[in-house]
């Protein structure tokens, strides 16, 4: 048995024995970080920041303002998912069945089952997320749909890839970007080790355009090509490669090494905070218990700070995103979202 | 008027000739796209023209696409044309724009002076005419211009085919080495037993010229199914790669399918094996059955006359029509003492079924012919890479690994580099040092790639060290450096004491987020080629991101006596390199900042002179944003290989 499915059994039998209402140091997890552990607060926060999430759901299902609905609505179902909770049970379970709904229902009406916002330059960012998101929740969720939801989306993101192996702003295979390409890889990722038929030709040349967005000499990422690298595009490829089987590649750590050196702004703020330290702290965390143990502490500890009373955080992209990102990086050392484990 | 009439004659002749060879390409050619309405536009505009050439070029696309706009100045043309033969491109042309309606008019012109006119109505009518022309067509064939009579004939053919007959039997039955296309025609159209052997006698006669039978062939385009056991035989005296053979097939795609094929099968089993090279690539052209290849492949195996270029090619049209059905076809030609057609047999038989293929080629990897040897390793790239030959790859193809013939000797690394396995990484580094040692050829680069395949990245050092790198280097970076390339003529500390433990090196960040300026403790590192080429990638080298910066270097190299080599190294666009040869500059070379980022790296050569026992080599190195490689390579002095003597030692050891 592949080891996809070794993970996905241990998730869905920890979660069939109504796992969710455990305390996530109660148990062991497979896969244990030496030292790095989530501290009391840490977990209060998520606890305090899930809250807020549940209570501010939008009637038919999404979360957010309105702007980037299915983004919103991806990353609320997943910061759910991170702490164990599962669909139709417990005390988020019809939170989350009803961001499926939602999600699945987007996916009936979008042109061939394309999830994101169609002609916005954000929409094959939605389309991603949304995938990301079912292929975690397939398993768990009952809903009849999601199953073909994701297949038709999966199908949509194979055929948009351009020449050079990557993707950008729409669905259509012409030209590409890093942050773009990784949004993809990872949800293609997902969606495979879920169970979803992805070519690993589509994936082989993933990995060839995002090593070739790499600065060889600084090891850092460049939007689309080497130029110009940055910290925020260096965590979302080396995130992006270790998904696909590279974690050894020479560019991983040479990555790895740029998002060392960064300097300390990373875990204060910055444009692409919040999107920055969402693969920074994966990909630390994929690396080696030194590289995370040396970066987790620091990035929760700031964002334990930016937590807003009502349980919300709000860092440039609104209540719902803010909130849910924090949580998943936060998060990590759950290890209950598939795609968090090693 | 009577030297005009001539002319007009003259050009006549001449231009039929170009719009029959004009009109046959399109008979044969595909279905073509409409043109743009911007040619149509530039084709009415063209029949402005003075020149006959342009307007007759405008005519002939207007007419196909029958553009009703044009025929008013077209039946300008028809009327006010500077020749006979234009106005008679005019009647056609109007002809396929407007059928029936032209048939008073080409009545008319079918009484006219001019033969080119006269020949002109006789083509209208069969574009449009049906029968109702016979009576001018009767007439028409006591025609005075033989050539009006040839016409004539064929169109009367066409419609009359047994009453044409004794007509055109007297129009062919004599001169039979330059009949004229219409004749042929009307021959064809007729495609009776006797039509059809006075073509026969045509096409076999002793001087007949290519062109003539050529244009036999075209006129079956208009034969029916009674004409073709005829136009198969005629067809296959052709190459498959020759105009009459696409011609022939064409038509005989288009004829009765079961008459085809039982002609086809006569054929297969034919006494005389004379057609047999090209029938077979006919029969894979035209009908590319199972019931004819399994005729062709059960009855030819049998045949000890079949000459070797038949066998060749029923191969190619067999593996054309189900490669796996006639593996046994194919494998009975492997033992073919004809060189060519024991490679052929090994490329047809591994387009079936491949798992058994390396124990089947075990002897023709060790073939006396190379273009066996090549066709066996070429075809085993197929093999799926579960099968394995017993006994492992390299002792499998240790034969032509030696081979003197360079296109085996690299088939035989490039199928070891795809298809081996780790384990043969140190047995097969051992046989190909050898080829490693040359000094720059396609060989050497060929088995590198091959090592590097079958070793990983891990063994990329190994490789490059076999091929003179140096591979054994100790790194210390990064030193400040700028734009500029200022740092390079900085003295830094190693440059004062190279076997210090630490550095102490400023740095600084230059990637964004803020200021990072920082101090830096500097260690030497050890470094092994990153590829085959021995390229050590300096930047990836270094403890934090770099975009300038200068590092050092060094290596050590033990010599079996004093003696002096070729050092050969690198230099890329926008990097500098100084080089210490136990304590003293050997070579200094700056790229220019003017560099273009992007522009080809410099390889640059320079003598060193080696003491015997070792040689501390230590380099300075720097980059102003560009690739930053390092590679060093010692050569023989004089001779093109790798320089002898040497081992290579890391500094300290």
């Amino acid at each position: 048995m592949k080891f996809w499915r070794n993970k996905r059994v241990w998730f869905s039998c920890l979660l069939a024995v109504g796992f969710s209402s455990l305390e996530a140091e109660e148990v062991a997890p497979v896969q244990r970080v030496a030292k790095a552990r989530l501290t009391p607060e840490v977990h209060s926060a998520i606890n305090k920041g899930l809250e807020f999430l549940s209570k501010t759901q939008n009637s038919d299902g999404s979360f957010g303002e309105q702007r980037h609905p299915v983004a919103d609505t991806s990353v609320c179902l997943m910061a759910f998912m991170l702490q164990g909770h599962v669909p139709s049970r417990g005390t988020y379970g019809r939170n989350m069945d009803r961001a499926i709904a939602y999600l699945i229902n987007v996916g009936k009406k979008g042109h061939k089952g394309y999830l994101g916002t169609p002609r916005h330059h954000g929409g094959m960012y939605e389309h991603g997320l949304a995938i990301l998101a079912l292929s975690e929740a397939w398993g768990q969720s009952l809903n009849p749909d999601l199953k073909n939801t994701l297949k038709r989306a999966v199908d949509i993101t194979i055929h948009s890839q351009n020449g050079q192996g990557g993707w950008r702003y729409n669905p259509e295979p012409r030209d590409a970007d890093l942050s773009m390409t990784v949004m993809q890889t990872v949800a293609l990722n997902s969606a495979k080790e879920s169970g979803i038929s992805v070519p690993d030709e589509t994936l082989k040349k993933a990995v060839e355009y995002v090593i070739y967005c790499q600065d060889k000499n600084s090891g850092g990422f460049g939007y689309n090509g080497p130029n110009g690298p940055g910290f925020a595009r260096t965590c979302a490829g080396v995130m992006s490669l270790i998904m696909c089987g590279q974690r050894n590649h020479p560019a991983v750590k040479r990555g790895i090494r740029f998002m060392h050196a960064y300097p300390e702004q990373k875990f204060s703020g910055g444009s692409h905070f919040l999107y920055a330290n969402y693969y920074a702290v994966q990909c630390m965390y994929q690396s080696s218990a030194a590289d995370f143990n040396s970066y987790y502490p620091q990035v929760s500890n700031a964002l334990l700070a930016k937590q807003r009373e009502n349980g919300s955080w709000s860092i440039k992209e609104g209540e719902a995103y803010s909130t849910s990102m924090a949580i998943l990086i936060m998060g990590v050392p759950y290890r209950f979202l598939p795609i968090y484990q090693r | 008027m009577r030297l005009g009439f001539s002319i007009y004659w003259f050009l006549g002749g001449a231009w039929i000739l170009l719009f029959s060879v004009l009109s046959c390409f399109s008979l044969f050619a595909e279905q073509a796209d409409r043109p743009s309405d911007l040619q149509f536009h530039r084709w009415t505009k063209q029949l402005s023209s003075k020149d006959w050439i342009l307007q007759a070029e405008a005519m002939q696309g207007l007419g196909r696409w029958k553009v009703e706009s044009a025929v008013p100045e077209i039946s300008r043309i028809l009327r006010d044309g500077g020749s006979p033969w234009v106005r008679g491109r005019a009647m056609v042309t109007l002809g396929q724009i407007k059928g029936r309606e032209m048939l008073d008019f080409a009545n008319q012109a079918s009484m006219d002076e001019s033969p080119l006119l006269r020949m002109a109505a006789l083509e209208t009518f069969e574009l449009v005419g049906e029968n109702n022309a016979s009576p001018v067509v009767k007439k028409l064939l006591q025609d005075s211009d033989v050539r009006v009579q040839a016409m004539a004939a064929a169109l009367y053919a066409s419609q009359f085919p047994e009453e044409a007959w004794p007509v055109v039997d007297r129009l062919t039955i004599s001169n039979q080495t330059s009949i004229s296309k219409n004749l042929l025609r009307a021959l064809a159209h007729i495609s009776s037993d006797a039509s059809l052997k006075r073509l026969e006698n045509i096409f076999e006669a002793a001087d007949v010229d290519g062109q003539q039978r050529r244009d036999l062939i075209e006129a079956m385009s208009v034969a029916d199914d009674r004409a073709i056991p005829f136009l198969a035989r005629v067809t296959a005296h052709y190459d498959s790669q020759t105009r009459e053979f696409r011609v022939g097939q064409d038509i005989l795609s288009s004829l009765g399918k079961e008459t085809v094929s039982k002609t086809f099968q006569a054929m297969l089993v034919d006494e005389s094996t004379l057609l047999f090279e090209n029938l077979a690539s006919l029969v894979a052209a035209v009908q590319p059955t199972p019931k004819l290849g399994d005729l062709l492949a059960g009855s030819w195996i049998l045949r000890k006359d079949l000459p070797q270029e038949a066998a060749r090619s029923g191969m190619v049209a067999l593996s054309r029509i189900a490669p796996a059905r006639y593996k046994s076809f194919f494998s009975h030609y492997l033992e073919s003492e004809d060189p060519e057609t024991r490679a052929l047999a090994v490329r047809c038989r591994s387009l079936g079924s491949v798992a058994d293929l390396f124990e089947i080629y075990r002897r023709h990897v060790q073939d006396e012919d190379f273009r066996v040897v090549q066709a066996t390793l070429q075809s085993l790239q197929r093999v799926p890479f579960q099968f394995r030959p017993t006994g492992g790859l390299l002792n499998y193809l240790t034969q032509p690994l030696r081979s003197p013939n360079k296109e085996v000797l690299h088939s035989a690394i490039k199928l070891l580099g795809h298809r081996g396995v780790p384990e043969e990484f140190e047995p097969s580094l051992e046989i190909l040092k050898p080829l490693l040692a040359l000094e720059d050829t396609e060989t050497r680069e060929v088995a590198a790639d091959a090592l590097s395949r079958l070793g990983g990245y891990e063994r990329f050092g190994e490789v490059a060290k076999a091929q003179g790198y140096i591979g054994n280097w100790k790194i210390v970076g990064p030193f400040l450096n700028n734009r500029s390339n200022k740092g390079f003529e900085t003295i830094y500390k190693p440059e004062e004491d190279l076997n210090a433990e630490k550095y102490e090196a400023e740095y600084r960040w230059d990637f964004g987020g803020g200021n990072g300026n920082r101090t830096l403790e500097l260690t030497w590192g050890d470094a092994v080629p990153q590829d085959v080429t021995g390229a050590i990638h300096v930047a990836a080298q270094m403890p934090v991101p770099i975009k300038y910066a200068v590092a050092y270097a060094k290596s050590v190299i033990e010599s079996d006596s004093d003696r002096t080599v070729r050092a050969v190294f690198k230099l890329n666009s926008r990097m500098a390199q100084k080089l210490w040869l136990n304590g003293e500059v050997a070579i200094d070379t700056v790229q220019s900042p003017s560099v273009h980022h992007h522009s080809e790296s410099t390889v640059v050569v320079r003598k060193l002179s080696l003491k015997k026992g070792k040689n501390l080599i230590f380099v300075k190195t720097s980059t102003f944003e560009g690739p930053w490689w390092l590679t060093l390579r010692l050569l023989h002095e004089k001779e093109k290989k790798m320089a002898p003597g040497l081992t290579q030692v890391f500094p300290g050891s």
